[in-house]
């Protein structure tokens, strides 16, 4: 289905779906193909490559021009082993991860196909299981490589390797130093444009929601299973020691004193249910007015989520807001075109998604139209502050009946995720309009570290008239600012 | 149970006086009376002559107080042949006083009751469904080739109990149609070795036991081995022995449902399972139990059908069910699935019919519904008022307690009357020696006008009655005996032997044999089979040893294979002891055909799978089926068996002109006027087409699927058909970092990226990838072909000082060996580039076509700029269980039944010969050599190439 690139002249905007001011444009695959997109990235300035989890890597060109339904794709290399990420040196080479190894697949010759593999680390091994998969490469502030290894399920028939469920950094001579421990799933990895490294993780046990946290060298993200190899000498760091099962996530975090809380949690199913892949926004607004912010896919609700976040006292926190849904398939991966379009690369990878399809590569473009939606939330010492993408009706959300706002957390357990516990409702003691009428100030009692604190206003409108679109935004507060 | 129901017993009305055959046409009948009656038990014969009968052994009688009712071994010993006529047991008794008989029966048969007893005296139960299918599989199965039919074949189309009432309608005086059809030369008239005594001897499960291993009781095999599953037995007993039907009263509502525990995932019926509860149910649904995981129910019972039309059933369930009408499957939902429909169509009559429904639930949600749609009914559940059931059982002749004083008399008559000599009662003891005192068969022959056994002194019993031409026969042939046995030649005692054995009822060999007119309508094929009478009637043997290779005719006379599965008739299995020596004896008899080939063995593989494909090729795949892939069509025989089973010269007759090889086949000519419809290939030459498909059908269930397959495998089947495929792996037994080489010549090789070595080399399919790449996967793989070859463990090379030293243990990063990575473009072979220590290593390996093998030209490059890593190495290239040198530097290796030859190119830069063969390895010293590098340095380098075929 192809949807128009420009719907400006479309129906009113209140009637139009939430986020339908990016239109998605699914891109024409190669006969037969079985793209099951699993890396993706911009090469040479207007190719896209990228890599399937059968082992095959294609470039589309002409995904930019007028019509991309006449983009060409041609097969560049296969028999790579399950490449779940993709970075680019230069036009003639990138790095890829497989299941074995971090490699550099080099176009000697410049015609445009990769015609040699070089091993550059191999320092980890492989234990046959089919969940052992490994994220990355992206380049962290320090120039080095960093890479997310999944922990297994089930049968390791080669037997239980080191390091599964660690972030990984691979220095300039190839070798590889473990970083933080106690990863789930982690689907996504990308460095922020200030070179820190974040990455997603997946909701199952001892991971009670899905989440995006800071890669804090010698952190604890909360999961034991590889914990085992934090004796081995090549952990610089202190044994970050036994989680406690079925604590409070707040709790744990002040007893263990490496364990990490997330910068944000995604509730399940709210806020999809497996992010992978995302990207900061850094298209000079071409991609709309969320520039500096995070968009994240979901492997299962075929969504594009969107992350805010703001450091405070030392710890990078923020919100996560409902952006798009509806693509054909569950993504796992994004990059962002010239032009600043977002590509989506899309799988299932046998788990079933939503969406129609199993596979695919779609394209998100921004309209042109401002949507009126949250534009930014950050907390206060006695509540938080939203902006909005347009200027509020008078008087609009300045009632503090206007606000339902509620808070909960996790359990740190083994059970498959956890239920949102110790809820309460935060009582909103007064609310104040930025003096550009662009912003609201909610005061409120009860603000607790280590809950998200879910927030969502009524009956607002924009001065032009529209509803508030995607009216709710989950704030996972870990610090609260004093001042 | 209480009522005894009328079900006649019938056999059919023979086609008296009318010349329905040939007696014997290459055994003579005398031989054959005399080697069933095993009467050089008593009358010694000479090996020569006992070659010539093939006595039949009697039957072993352990067991034998379970399996017969007393009574009727009491009333079968006081006269046989009028109990049984045509038995080939002597009337023992005949040579006591009249008035003795009586009583010595009587003694015999508590004496035999005795051994392994008691016989079962309840009735065993069963269902008008399971009478259904044992009449169906006793009609197609075969068995009517020896025993004669039990009903018209029309008769078969209605249900027994219409059968029946037909039957009973018609007065039964009718006047026997006379045979009008051509009954060709040879043909044998067909034999009914009667079955209608079995209701008085036996009872349901003695017989079904029986049926399932017929030559544990007799062994030499006359009654062969049908292969019979537990359930289908215990039908076919079942069927015949009707005649103890017994049945509650009067039907009542409401359905039997037998409850079944376990799980049953897999099955396509759930017959032959012991109930754990029984009960009744009104209609098809899950309220017969409140068991919801980990159980079947088996429901039977009738339907009233209230008019003649077309009735459509549906089920609907989770997990799987079946419903089978009057004995046949309408409805086929069977697995393990979420709540699905399934529907099946059958004309049927007004009244009542057989209904059966299985079904069963694995785990999860659950769900059971039966529907139907017929004239004047519209889709509704089936109601409860049209089903009934009557309790069925099958109630045997009566048992008895054996009186100890009693049958003590009859173990002493046992032994007097010399029943030892032909009987054993515990399968380790000897049979007694009878000959003593006897004439020997040859004397016999000058005693033509004496009296004896068969021809008695006047007022004696005839322990074998004898027709007059019989007799005549018997006479003759012991005349024959007599004489110095002839030689016979392997055509003519297999030719005898299959007359002997019964095989000639099914088959035509020589003239002889084939099934008779009267009963070809009881040989059907599966449905859907559109094969004609090719789908259903035994093939003939004429050539069989031309045609069949000996490994393939033993498959089918005594290992159970069928290559017909589409064919209802079953070959029977008459025991290696008995049948086994006549592979050989066709093999001797039939010469093998001739087949000049020309192309290089092995090399024509790609072309051949082609040429078998849809897709510009012959399209030999709409016909036949393919490793189990149902064919496009018809289902021919399956392609991956016929290298396995077929003698290359017949292969190559029957492809240059079907009709010259009389197989009776539907294989079509495909050629016009000597040319092919292929013309891409050997410039449409048939000749080497043929020759190619040959080279490709070697490789048996190793080959590729052959372009344009539909299976529901292929979307992930990796067939290199134009160019190298790479796949990487979980390599079960290499490292789950292990990358797959497929090459178009359909050789391939499996390389471990985690120790940086060759770690397989295989031949045919590459291998499927669904384990790879369907679902959440993770599955180890393997060769998908079949001839693989192993490559040692291990390094591939290692510093020794002695070449033969022990080889390290270490592999991998332990042992110093990095990966470095491949080169490789897209759609051609990789070059793998590995390091040991500062060791640079390069390797690469092309196809290559040999002395008629195949494999692989493997080609090894190292360098170093470090003068200490090139010293004394070497390099460990074929292991094995032993290994030679065939001549200077050809090495042969034996890896189980294997040969890898491992030819070294003599550019190759060795150290002299290979060392290790005395341990079944190929060792190579590298010799090195050193040039200048710009900048200052040396580097030393040296280069291996071996050619590794197999």
């Amino acid at each position: 289905m192809l949807l128009p690139l420009l719907l400006a002249a479309a129906a009113p905007l209140a009637q139009s779906p939430d986020g339908a001011e990016w239109a998605l444009q699914t891109l024409p695959l190669p006969e037969g193909g079985v793209i099951e997109v699993s890396a993706l990235t911009m090469w040479r300035e207007d190719v896209v490559l990228l890599a399937t989890r059968r082992g095959e890597v294609w470039s589309v060109s002409g995904v930019f021009d007028e019509d991309p339904m006449d983009c060409t794709w041609r097969k560049l290399m296969e028999g790579l082993q399950e490449p779940l990420g993709v970075l680019v040196e230069d036009d003639r080479s990138v790095l890829m991860v497989q299941r074995g190894e971090l490699s550099r697949l080099i176009d000697e010759d410049g015609d445009g196909a990769f015609d040699l593999v070089e091993t550059v680390c191999d320092d980890w091994y492989v234990g046959g299981n089919y969940h052992e998969y490994n994220f990355g490469p992206v380049r962290g502030g320090d120039g080095d490589l960093w890479l997310t290894t999944n922990r297994a399920f089930g049968g390791q028939p080669f037997g239980a390797p080191k390091w599964r469920g660690f972030a990984l950094r691979i220095d300039a001579e190839g070798n590889m130093h473990p970083e933080c421990s106690g990863l789930r799933s982690p689907a996504g990895v990308n460095a922020a444009p200030w070179g820190d490294l974040f990455y997603t993780d997946n909701q199952g046990e001892w991971c009670g929601a899905s989440k995006l946290s800071h890669l804090v060298p010698g952190s604890f993200h909360g999961h034991p299973f590889g914990i085992e190899s934090c004796n081995d000498e090549l952990w610089p760091y202190p044994h970050p020691g036994q989680p406690p099962n079925r604590v409070l996530m707040p709790k744990v975090a002040e007893d263990l004193p490496h364990f990490q809380l997330p910068a944000v949690w995604f509730p399940y199913d709210e806020m999809g249910r497996s992010p992978a892949g995302f990207v900061w926004d850094q298209t000079g607004g071409r991609f709309g007015p969320y520039e500096g912010q995070v968009f994240v896919v979901d492997q299962f609700a075929a969504e594009v989520l969107r992350v805010c976040l703001e450091e405070v006292d030392g710890h990078w926190q923020g919100a996560c807001i409902p952006f798009r849904k509806g693509l054909s398939c569950g993504a796992i991966r994004c990059c962002w075109g010239p032009d600043g379009s977002l590509l989506i690369g899309e799988t299932d990878r046998g788990w079933a998604s939503k969406g129609s399809e199993t596979f695919g590569l779609e394209r998100l473009s921004w309209t042109g139209e401002n949507p009126f939606e949250i534009h930014t939330v950050s907390a206060r010492p006695d509540g938080f502050h939203l902006s909005f993408t347009q200027e509020l009706a008078p008087g609009a959300g300045e009632d503090p009946a206007a606000w339902s706002v509620e808070s909960y957390t996790y359990m740190l357990h083994s059970d498959y995720g956890s239920p949102e516990v110790d809820r309460a409702t935060l009582a909103v003691t007064g609310v104040e309009r930025d003096a550009d009428g662009k912003g609201l100030t909610v005061h409120m009692d009860g603000l607790r570290s280590g809950y998200v604190h879910e927030l969502r206003p009524s009956g607002i409108q924009s001065a032009s008239g529209t509803d508030l679109a995607n009216a709710r935004a989950y704030y996972t507060l870990v610090r609260i600012p004093k001042d | 149970m209480t009522t005894t129901l009328h079900l006649l017993l019938l056999t059919l009305a023979p086609h008296a006086g009318e010349d329905l055959g040939a007696a014997a046409v290459h055994l003579p009948l005398g031989e054959r009376l005399i080697g069933e009656r095993q009467c050089n038990a008593c009358h010694a014969a000479d090996e020569a002559a006992l070659a010539m009968l093939v006595p039949k052994l009697a039957p072993t009688l352990d067991g034998v107080g379970a399996r017969v009712a007393p009574g009727w071994v009491e009333a079968f010993l006081l006269d046989p042949h009028a109990e049984r006529p045509g038995t080939t047991m002597p009337d023992q008794l005949a040579s006591l006083p009249e008035a003795e008989r009586g009583t010595a029966a009587r003694e015999l048969a508590h004496f035999l009751a005795q051994v392994d007893g008691p016989f079962h005296g309840e009735a065993r139960g069963t269902s008008w469904g399971e009478l259904e299918r044992g009449r169906r599989l006793f009609h197609s199965s075969g068995c009517v080739a020896c025993h004669a039919p039990q009903e018209e074949p029309w008769e078969l189309e209605l249900s027994l109990q219409e059968a029946e009432a037909q039957r009973a309608e018609e007065s039964g005086d009718e006047e026997p149609l006379p045979f009008e059809g051509v009954i060709p030369d040879g043909t044998l008239k067909p034999r009914d070795l009667p079955l209608d005594h079995l209701a008085a001897k036996t009872e349901r499960d003695a017989l079904a036991a029986f049926l399932l291993d017929p030559l544990a009781v007799r062994p030499s095999g006359h009654m062969p081995n049908m292969e019979l599953a537990d359930d289908e037995a215990q039908a076919i007993a079942s069927y015949l022995l009707r005649a103890q039907l017994v049945t509650e009263p009067a039907p009542t509502a409401g359905l039997r449902v037998d409850v079944l525990h376990g799980g049953f995932a897999g099955r396509e019926d759930l017959n032959g399972i012991e109930a754990a509860e029984q009960t009744i149910s009104a209609q098809v649904d899950l309220s017969a139990t409140s068991r919801r995981e980990a159980v079947g129910l088996r429901f039977t019972g009738s339907i009233e059908v209230p008019a003649d039309g077309d009735w459509t059933f549906w089920t609907a369930s989770d997990d799987g069910s079946w419903l089978w009408i009057d004995g046949e499957r309408i409805v086929d939902n069977g697995g393990t699935h979420p709540t699905r429909e399934r529907e099946g169509t059958v004309q049927l009559t007004a009244g009542k019919h057989a209904f059966e429904v299985h079904f069963y639930e694995q785990g999860g949600g659950e769900s059971l519904k039966a529907e139907w749609r017929g004239p004047g009914v519209e889709r509704q559940v089936i109601p409860a008022e049209v089903f009934s059931h009557q309790g069925l059982g099958l109630q045997g002749p009566p048992t008895m307690e054996p009186d100890p004083e009693t049958a003590q008399r009859g173990a002493r008559r046992f032994q007097a009357l010399g029943c030892m000599v032909c009987h054993r009662l515990d399968p380790r003891m000897p049979l007694l020696p009878g000959t003593k005192g006897n004439a020997t068969l040859a004397e016999l022959a000058s005693n033509a006008g004496g009296s004896g056994c068969i021809t008695p002194a006047d007022g004696q019993r005839p322990r074998w009655p004898l027709e007059p031409a019989q007799l005549e026969a018997v006479r003759a042939s012991l005349a024959t005996l007599a004489q110095p046995a002839p030689e016979l030649s392997a055509g003519e005692a297999s030719a005898r032997h299959l007359e002997r054995m019964g095989c000639a009822y099914c088959h035509r060999r020589d003239g002889a044999g084939g099934v008779h007119p009267l009963n070809r309508d009881y040989y059907l094929a599966a449905e859907g089979a559109d094969l004609g009478d090719e789908g259903r009637i035994p093939p003939h043997l004429d050539g069989v040893g031309s045609k069949l290779r000996q490994e393939a005719i033993t498959a089918a006379l005594v290992e159970g294979a069928r290559v017909r599965p589409y064919m209802t008739a079953r070959m029977p299995q008459f025991g290696d002891e008995n049948v086994g020596w006549m592979a050989g004896a066709f093999h001797e008899a039939d010469p093998e055909l001739t087949w000049e080939r020309t192309l290089a063995d092995g090399a024509h593989l790609m072309q051949g799978l082609r040429l078998i494909g849809t897709e510009g090729g012959l399209g030999c795949i709409q016909c036949h089926d393919f490793a189990g892939t149902p064919s496009l069509g018809i289902r021919a025989v399956d392609l991956s068996t016929v290298a396995r089973r077929i003698r290359p010269g017949w292969f190559h007759q029957l492809l240059k002109s079907p009709g010259s090889v009389n197989m009776n086949t539907r294989m079509a000519e495909l050629w016009t006027d000597g040319r092919s419809p292929v013309t891409a290939l050997y410039e449409g030459d048939p000749e080497p087409q043929i020759e190619a498909i040959w080279q490709v059908l070697q490789l048996g269930e190793g080959m590729p699927p052959p372009p344009g397959l539909n299976s529901p495998e292929a979307a992930f089947e990796l067939s290199p058909i134009n160019e190298v495929i790479t796949c990487g792996v979980f390599w079960g037994g290499l490292s789950p970092r292990t990358l797959a080489v497929g090459f178009p010549e359909l050789v391939h090789y499996a390389y471990d990226m985690q120790e940086s070595r060759l770690g397989a080399l295989w031949k045919g399919r590459f291998f499927n990838a669904r384990g790879t790449w369907q679902g959440r996967a993770g599955s180890l793989e393997g060769p998908a072909g079949s001839q693989v070859v192993s490559l040692p463990e291990g390094m591939l090379l290692a510093r020794l000082p002695d070449a033969s030293a022990a080889w390290p243990a270490a592999t991998g990063r332990e042992a110093g060996v990095r990966a470095r990575g491949r080169r490789q473009a897209l759609g051609e072979a990789p070059e793998f580039h590995s390091s040991l220590g500062e060791l640079d290593i390069h390797e690469t390996l092309t196809p290559i076509a040999r002395d008629g093998r195949t494999g692989f030209l493997r080609e090894i490059a190292l360098s170093s700029k470090d003068a200490t890593a090139v010293e004394d190495v070497v390099a460990r290239l074929l292991t094995g269980e032993q290994a030679v040198q065939v001549a200077e530097g050809h090495y042969r290796v034996q890896q189980g039944e294997r040969e890898v030859h491992l030819v070294l190119v003599p550019t190759s830069d060795a150290r002299g010969p290979a060392v290790g063969l005395e341990q079944g390895e190929v060792r190579l010293p590298v010799q090195f050599s050193s040039e200048p590098v710009f900048g200052g340095g040396e580097v030393h380098f040296a280069t291996l190439a071996v050619e590794v075929t197999w």
